[in-house]
């Protein structure tokens, strides 16, 4: 008998609704701001408007293009998890924790807001056992168990924005005042100074590009799908049912080249009561087939 | 067949009472430079008793379990359009299965004709097969069912051991087939057919039935070993608590039966199949019988006998102790208790029969209410072929597990099968004084009895399994058995059945995370 309640659906389909809403709502908002700064991306500096005769010429200002309202990013994880249930993992598997991987995408609202999904793998193979009174006998029949979460998050992004700095005049010789002296018929009009040049379309092609970090934390819910296998089994002797999940997350965005990043991510995972009615769990008393999962992430996308 | 045991174990009293004192012959019998070969008689019905019910509720092999299937799936060929079928395109056929069974997929495997259509886990496969064969575009549908390599006994008799198939021994015997050659059984009774020998004993005149018989004198009988029983190094540590010495020769059937029940030599072409086939033997002789009576035996089957043959049997390295024994007069049994717990300190587990006399007043039986609460005893039930219990059986407190035992009056198959000695060669003793005469112990048959003599080499049988498999220690052994048995009479533990019915391959096969 499936153990996913039937309430699933709606918790997702509600929950699906409230992030769609926030993307929509946000992005509009979002839209009207001008904006003031960057998030560390190359910068096309505009050239400056030549300063008024007897104006000290404004300061420029450095104005990146205007961002997409979305972003979209494919990663793909490696991950290492630990499992709560760790007597339970540990007697079957030998092992509480142990690697997956998977991937995913994300859609980024430029406010810092994104959603994304992530299915990720885990699969090992242990033996069958039998516990009492805490000892763990091994009966040397192999049992394959496959984990299989799919998580939906919605969190923030904690995008550094540089506000807008004025930016200073070329370090060159400044123009000579204007005299007092009303311009003399016929006299050629008094140069104009010259307009500062933009210092450089990439003003820090010239330097190293340092690495820059951006934070983020989320949380959701999921499945988690559970198979359990093992010879000698009989009609309802194998396990494959879904439970759902609720997460959070936190990592850091690394972004490498223009489209492509890496990261770290750190996830709690709660599948309560999915443990715990029979095998070893029941022993054990574990019920929550969640645990601690560390990501590396590949990302490709803006 | 109750009978027997009571018998036995009427016939152990009977002499306990008869010679107080230490024996003052220890010289009962001479071993004679002669060694008869076996004789196999083939199959008798014990005469005992009889039944007027058909064999209607033997069950046949495996029932529901036999057919076990993948769930989600089923295997189905679809019929080409256009060769007398449905035309409907595979879009709309897809949409007319996901309109019947949910979110479906169809897989076309590869090396195939057929294609595997996967749906919800939890429908029934072989119903969804049926829907779709009655279809125009389906040549056929069916369940995906598991195809194994299963082992099955080729033991001539092996289709009338129902007590075997009612515990889904095959299945058992996937996981583990037949235990380990590292794995000793101690068999705790009359005795053991184990040896080629021929003994010299001195027969003295006794009564039986009202009857005197006459002294034969001196007389050589001959024993042999059990032919479907004996094999190289088969036997282990074998030692007589009756006679005092390591010959444990049976001289009355019974201990030969039992062993048989509990690891019979199987899939060998020659009668009939046991538990843990691989696994040795160890004949411990603590029972005594008519013909030890009648040869004025140095000890009988008492209390403190089978104290010490328990603990010797731990203290050589038996790994399960079978006691297909007891008494149920006279007081509760102590020392016999501290031999059992001694012996499951040491790593054996112990199975001790519940007693067959719940229908003469359902008495205590004395060394059972010892193993009740140990953990790592088992006093153990017997139930018939249709699974309940044998009524017979004792319903006590103390009663932990239920095993086939047999019983005649629901089938006329009713009785648990193994090879032993043919009783027209051994008991003379019930014979009319006229046809009295020496016995032999070198004619086998193969013969049904009937008791929780024979319900407990199944719980001793599974416990040399599951000891092969891995758990080790009697306390587990025991708590594995319960927790794995299939519940009968009311729900949970009752006096009737204790825990339930063994089940060998669930309990073989142990646990995993969730199930």
């Amino acid at each position: 008998m499936r153990r996913q309640s039937r309430s699933t659906g709606s918790v997702l389909g509600g929950y699906l609704l409230v992030v769609a809403a926030l993307t929509i709502l946000a992005a509009p908002a979002v839209a009207q701001e001008v904006p003031d700064g960057d998030d560390g991306g190359d910068v096309q500096a505009q050239p400056a408007k030549p300063a008024a005769p007897r104006q000290p010429a404004p300061p420029a200002r450095r104005t990146p293009p205007r961002e997409p309202a979305l972003s979209f990013q494919g990663f793909g994880t490696f991950a290492y998890t630990s499992f709560t249930a760790s007597e339970t993992f540990n007697a079957v598997l030998g092992t509480s924790s142990g690697s997956a991987f998977g991937g995913g995408a994300r859609v980024s609202h430029r406010s810092g807001f994104f959603f994304q999904f992530d299915l990720s793998r885990f699969s090992d193979t242990g033996q069958r056992v039998y516990e009492y009174q805490g000892e763990v006998f091994e009966l040397g029949i192999p049992l394959d168990v496959t984990v299989t979460p799919l998580e939906l998050t919605g969190g923030y992004r904690f995008v550094r924005r540089a506000r807008a700095t004025p930016q200073k005049p070329p370090a060159r010789t400044p123009p000579k005042a204007p005299t007092k002296e009303p311009p003399r018929a016929g006299a050629a009009p008094p140069q104009r100074p010259a307009a500062p040049q933009a210092a450089s379309t990439r003003p820090e092609s010239s330097a190293p590009r340092r690495l820059r970090f951006i934070p983020y934390a989320g949380g959701g819910i999921g499945f988690v799908q559970y198979e359990e296998e093992s010879p000698f089994a009989e009609a309802g002797d194998a396990v494959s049912e879904s439970f759902t999940s609720y997460h959070v997350l936190g990592g850091v965005d690394v972004p490498l080249w223009r489209w492509l990043g890496t990261g770290v991510e750190v996830n709690y995972r709660w599948v309560p009561d999915a443990l715990g009615e029979g095998g070893v769990s029941k022993a054990f008393g574990e019920t929550d087939l969640g645990g601690f999962t560390f990501r590396v992430r590949v990302t490709v996308g803006q | 067949m109750a009978s027997v045991v009571a018998l036995v174990v009427a016939s152990c009293m009977a002499l306990g009472q008869a010679q107080t004192g230490p024996p003052t012959k220890r010289a009962a019998r001479v071993l004679m430079d002669e060694f008869p070969e076996a004789v196999d008689r083939g199959t008798i019905e014990w005469p005992g008793e009889s039944t007027d019910v058909p064999d209607a509720t033997v069950q046949a092999r495996g029932g529901a379990a036999a057919l076990p299937y993948a769930p989600g799936k089923v295997i189905v060929k679809f019929r080409a359009a256009g060769m007398g079928g449905s035309r409907a395109s595979t879009t709309s056929r897809t949409r007319e299965l996901s309109a019947a069974l949910g979110r479906i997929r169809i897989e076309r495997p590869s090396h195939a004709d057929f294609s595997l259509l996967h749906f919800d886990p939890d429908l029934d496969p072989e119903a969804v097969a049926v829907m779709l064969a009655a279809r125009d575009d389906v040549e056929y549908a069916q369940a995906a069912y598991k195809v194994r390599s299963y082992f099955r006994p080729n033991d001539p008799l092996y289709d009338q051991q129902w007590n075997l198939s009612l515990i889904g021994m095959e299945d058992a015997w996937d996981i583990n087939e037949g235990g380990r050659e590292s794995i000793i059984v101690a068999v705790l009774d009359t005795g053991v057919a184990f040896q080629n020998a021929s003994y010299a004993y001195t027969a003295g005149s006794f009564t039986n039935g009202g009857f005197t018989y006459p002294a034969l004198g001196r007389i050589v009988v001959p024993f042999a070993a059990a032919p479907d029983l004996t094999s190289s190094g088969r036997f282990v540590s074998p030692y007589d608590f009756i006679y005092d010495d390591p010959n444990p020769v049976d001289m009355d059937g019974h201990g030969t039966h039992v062993s048989g029940t509990a690891g019979q030599l199987t899939n060998n072409g020659v009668g009939t199949a046991g538990i843990a086939f691989k696994a040795r033997i160890m004949p411990v002789k603590c029972i005594s019988t008519m013909w030890d009576d009648i040869f004025n035996s140095p000890y009988v089957g008492t209390d403190d006998v089978v104290a010490r043959a328990i603990r010797y049997a731990a203290d050589n390295g038996a790994d399960v102790i079978n006691m297909s024994l007891g008494r149920n007069g006279g007081a509760s049994a102590p020392a016999v208790g501290a031999a059992m717990r001694y012996a499951v300190s040491k790593g054996a587990f112990i199975a001790v029969a519940g007693g067959n006399d719940y229908e003469d007043g359902n008495p205590v039986e004395r060394l059972a209410e010892q193993a009740g609460p140990i953990p790592g005893a088992m006093a153990v039930a017997a139930v018939g072929p249709d699974g309940n219990r044998a009524p017979y059986s004792g319903v006590q407190s103390y009663i932990e597990i239920a095993a086939p035992g047999g019983n005649r009056r629901v089938s006329s198959n009713g009785g648990v099968w193994q090879q032993t000695y043919d009783p027209a060669a051994v008991e003379t003793y019930d014979l009319p004084p006229s046809r009295y005469g020496p016995p032999r112990f070198d004619t086998f048959v193969n013969i049904s009895y009937t008791g929780t003599s024979m319900a407990t080499p199944h719980v001793a049988g599974l416990a040399a399994l599951l000891m092969s498999q891995g758990i080790t220690t009697p306390s587990a052994v025991e708590a594995a058995i319960k927790q794995f048995a299939t519940d009968k009479g009311p729900e949970g533990r009752d006096d009737e059945y204790g825990e339930g019915l063994i089940n060998p391959r669930a309990t073989l096969r142990g646990l995993g995370i969730i199930r």
